[in-house]
């Protein structure tokens, strides 16, 4: 079964992630642009960051047969800093330009501040500009009101609720968030927030109806193998082949493909033979080796 | 002196030819004097042309520019005519941020695009830039079916990408210019090159038999 992983940060991981990853079937990920683990003190590092993203990041899965897409956005936690918020924000157009672009995100809220509301609501009229759909970080502190606060936010400025993907849910706030409209996303992770247990019973209990499960893998205890491993959970619990392939891959393809970037056909080819084929439509590679040693 | 006139005509007509008519409007849209002349409109064109036309298929069995995808043919059409309506300085200026600010396959058009134009040194650093890329595709857009290196590379950068080119197992017969340029410093590090992989019992690439070939005047 072919997996898409929509929310992990591989510019965290190395090689070896990438290969284990296809080795269990995972042959399309989602990067989202998020805090870098600490603060940025420039705009420009931002820009650099959006570059590897569409970039290096792009070409490095490329390699290991994986189709790597991206979002872009300003994280609400840096959305506190007065100093290059605007900035960042100025330059996001030219990236949501890019091919590989997939949504704004993660956009959405940390400490709910007012900066981070402000910047929310700027974000989510970028997105309706580009007809792009929106991945939407929720509060790890005071998650129930907070995920609350955050679709009632962004619904308010008039996006269509089928083009936004409410991240990090659990079993409190699963509810409430299909209830809006909006698609569920969970963040399985190997000892806190949701394990891939629980994950397997949400399914069972609420059916496959848009709900998207994915690692969120950064630079943190992570695990980028959460999506498979989940896989193999739900199959456990007697959750039938034709619902799990919903949400790993027809839901997470068909909530992505609303940017008019991605088709299910173009996903189901062969990314690294593709990608040789680019080249004037002739392949200049003798061989299919990768080629992300230094060189 | 290439004509790059003739060049833009003809993947002008390639595209028209490949379009329905929405799609060509957009395309006359962002060709347009006023769109190609100012550098935030053109920047943001020559981004857009991924997402806009990449779905349109090209003819993987035909030649030449039939087999180009079309979000290329697309970009070397705007860069060429970018560079047309620009002094130098311009020209290189925009150029520069198309290629730095670039995703893989903008940069491959960049590169593509400097075969129209191998008489202009001012776009030197941007390839020498394009050699030091590990990415294999935009690596190979300046080192093949390129006139720009031989035309305007010094010997050190020229046997550098002919060095990288065989490190990366690219089809080295596709060096524009190859044979006119080859010379004995080269000759010598693909020799050395042979030996170091000899000695590490590894294959030797098949790129330095070749050019050891067309050094001997065999298989020419
Ligand atoms: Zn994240």
């Amino acid at each position: 079964m072919k997996m898409f992983d929509p929310h992990i940060h591989m510019t965290s991981r190395t090689t070896d992630d990438y290969q284990k990853m296809a080795e269990a079937g995972i042959t399309v990920v989602c990067e989202p642009a998020f805090w870098m683990g600490q603060p940025r003190t420039h705009a420009s590092s931002f820009e650099d960051y959006f570059l590897s993203l569409v970039g290096w990041e792009r070409f490095r899965a490329s390699q290991f047969g994986i189709h790597h897409f991206c979002t872009i956005a300003l994280n609400p936690k840096e959305a506190n800093n007065a100093n290059l918020a605007d900035d960042v924000l100025a330059m996001m157009p030219r990236y949501l330009e890019k091919e590989s672009v997939i949504a704004v995100g993660e956009i959405g809220l940390d400490d709910q501040t007012d900066a981070e509301v402000y910047y929310l609501k700027k974000q989510v009229e970028l997105a309706k500009e580009f007809e792009l759909p929106v991945l939407v970080h929720t509060p790890h502190r005071d998650k129930k009101h907070g995920s609350m606060r955050c679709i009632d936010i962004i619904l308010e400025t008039g996006i269509d609720p089928s083009l936004v993907l409410i991240d990090h849910n659990n079993e409190e706030t699963i509810e409430e968030t299909l209830r809006s409209g909006c698609w569920a996303g969970h963040s399985i992770y190997p000892e806190t927030k949701m394990d891939e247990e629980r994950m397997a019973r949400i399914v069972k209990r609420f059916g496959p109806e848009k709900i998207i499960i994915n690692s969120a893998a950064d630079w943190g205890v992570s695990d980028t193998l959460m999506v498979p491993k989940t896989v193999a959970k739900m199959r456990d619990i007697g959750v039938s082949e034709a619902d799990i392939e919903r949400v790993v891959w027809d839901n997470p393809i068909a909530f992505f493909a609303q940017s008019g970037r991605i088709t299910k056909s173009a996903l189901e080819k062969d990314v690294l033979r593709d990608q040789t084929q680019l080249f004037s439509g002739n392949s200049v590679l003798r061989g299919q080796t990768p080629q992300v040693d230094s060189i | 002196m290439k004509n790059y006139h003739h060049e833009v005509e003809t993947l002008i007509a390639e595209l028209q030819d490949r379009m329905d008519e929405n799609q060509f409007s957009t395309l006359a849209a962002f060709i347009q004097p006023a769109a190609i002349a100012d550098n935030n409109i053109l920047t943001k064109n020559f981004s857009g042309c991924g997402r806009r036309f990449k779905m349109i298929q090209a003819d993987k069995t035909g030649k030449g520019y039939q087999r180009w995808p079309t979000e290329k043919l697309a970009r070397c059409t705007l860069a060429t005519l970018a560079i047309a309506n620009r002094k130098p300085t311009d020209a290189a200026f925009l150029l520069d941020d198309l290629f730095r600010k670039g995703d893989l396959h903008e940069q491959e058009a960049v590169l593509t695009t400097l075969n129209f134009f191998p008489d202009r040194s001012e776009f030197m650093d941007i390839a020498f830039e394009a050699l030091r890329s590990n990415v294999v595709p935009v690596f190979a857009s300046i080192c093949c079916d390129n006139d720009y290196p031989a035309a305007r590379f010094s010997q050190l950068y020229f046997n550098q990408m002919v060095l990288k080119a065989i490190f990366l197992d690219i089809e080295v017969a596709r060096i524009d210019g190859l044979k006119e340029r080859l010379n004995p410093q080269l000759l010598q590090m693909i020799s050395d090159y042979r030996d170091e992989r000899t000695i590490a019992n590894r294959s030797v690439p098949e790129g330095i038999g070749f050019i050891e070939s067309l050094n001997s005047g065999v298989n020419l």
